[in-house]
């Protein structure tokens, strides 16, 4: 995990003079928990998980002289990677509504999965894409509702609605 | 601020729910296709291109002026100006160089 003085000198190295070594870096330090967000954002789905990932590195890449360092650099980058979530969702389904329930879950039901991780999966597939992707970042990511507001430029009274609404659904899910 | 309930949730959903699968190559895929820059030459550089541009123009002026007050050419006054045109030449080089690499 990188400081706040380290994360700012490599964001200033890209900054200054195009540093891609430095980009780099940030990309392996935030890669996993980036990915992680989008695979559970997409229900388990892989491939586009990379792809969403990968278009969020490179959209960092392209606006980091945006990057005014008044947020985090993590909170910016989930912003971006949220961003990319909805972008998606229009372009491939455009009639699809982020307050439905997921429909098309791709959690594998693998041989190392558990039956607690498949009730886990089954209650988040339960939740429409907002109520997810701030369950995720509230319990998985473990922000604040600051900066979940932040994230997902929702109002934070919609925020504590969609977890409270998402730990009633999560509750009934898991109880079945 | 996260109540026990809270806490227990995060606990829950942090131990069953998959992480990504590690990706090796991910950091060198994503590197593979940043785009260039649109300026190949970054702010830092343009500052410091600007300031000796600035600064070889100045010396250049006051150099034809002295030349043009004594009336008559020095050695010293043509090797000052040879200098001059070798430091003009590589400041644009500096700036076509990120073109060239390219």
């Amino acid at each position: 995990m990188l400081s706040t003085v380290e994360e700012l000198k490599l964001i200033a190295r890209c900054i200054a003079s195009d540093d891609r070594d430095a980009f780099g870096k940030l990309v392996e330090a935030y890669q996993d928990s980036l990915r992680r967000y989008l695979l559970n954002l997409t229900l388990g789905d892989a491939c586009l998980t990379d792809d969403l990932a990968q278009e969020t590195f490179i959209k960092a890449w392209a606006s980091i002289r945006s990057f005014k360092g008044l947020a985090k650099f993590r909170t910016w980058l989930f912003r971006i990677a949220w961003n990319e979530y909805i972008s998606y969702r229009r372009r491939e389904h455009p009639t699809d509504d982020l307050d439905s329930p997921g429909v098309n879950s791709a959690y594998t039901d693998c041989h190392s999965a558990t039956e607690a991780n498949m009730d886990v999966q089954v209650a988040l597939k339960a939740l429409s894409a907002k109520e997810r992707t701030v369950v995720l970042l509230f319990y998985l990511e473990e922000m604040p509702v600051k900066k979940v507001v932040e994230i997902t430029g929702m109002p934070e009274g919609t925020v504590k609605v969609y977890l409270k609404r998402a730990r009633e659904k999560m509750a009934i899910a898991l109880s079945n | 601020m996260m109540d026990t309930k809270d806490k227990e949730i995060a606990r829950l959903l942090q131990k069953d729910l998959p992480e990504a699968g590690k990706d090796a190559w991910f950091t060198r895929k994503v590197l593979n296709r940043l785009p260039r820059r649109h300026s190949q030459v970054s702010p830092v550089e343009w500052g410091c291109i600007i300031t000796v541009c600035l600064l070889l123009v100045a010396a250049f002026i006051i150099e034809s002026a002295n030349i043009m007050n004594s009336q008559q050419l020095f050695v010293r006054d043509i090797l000052i100006m040879a200098t001059l045109t070798m430091m003009s030449l590589g400041v644009a080089g500096w700036i076509i160089k990120p073109y060239i690499r390219n």
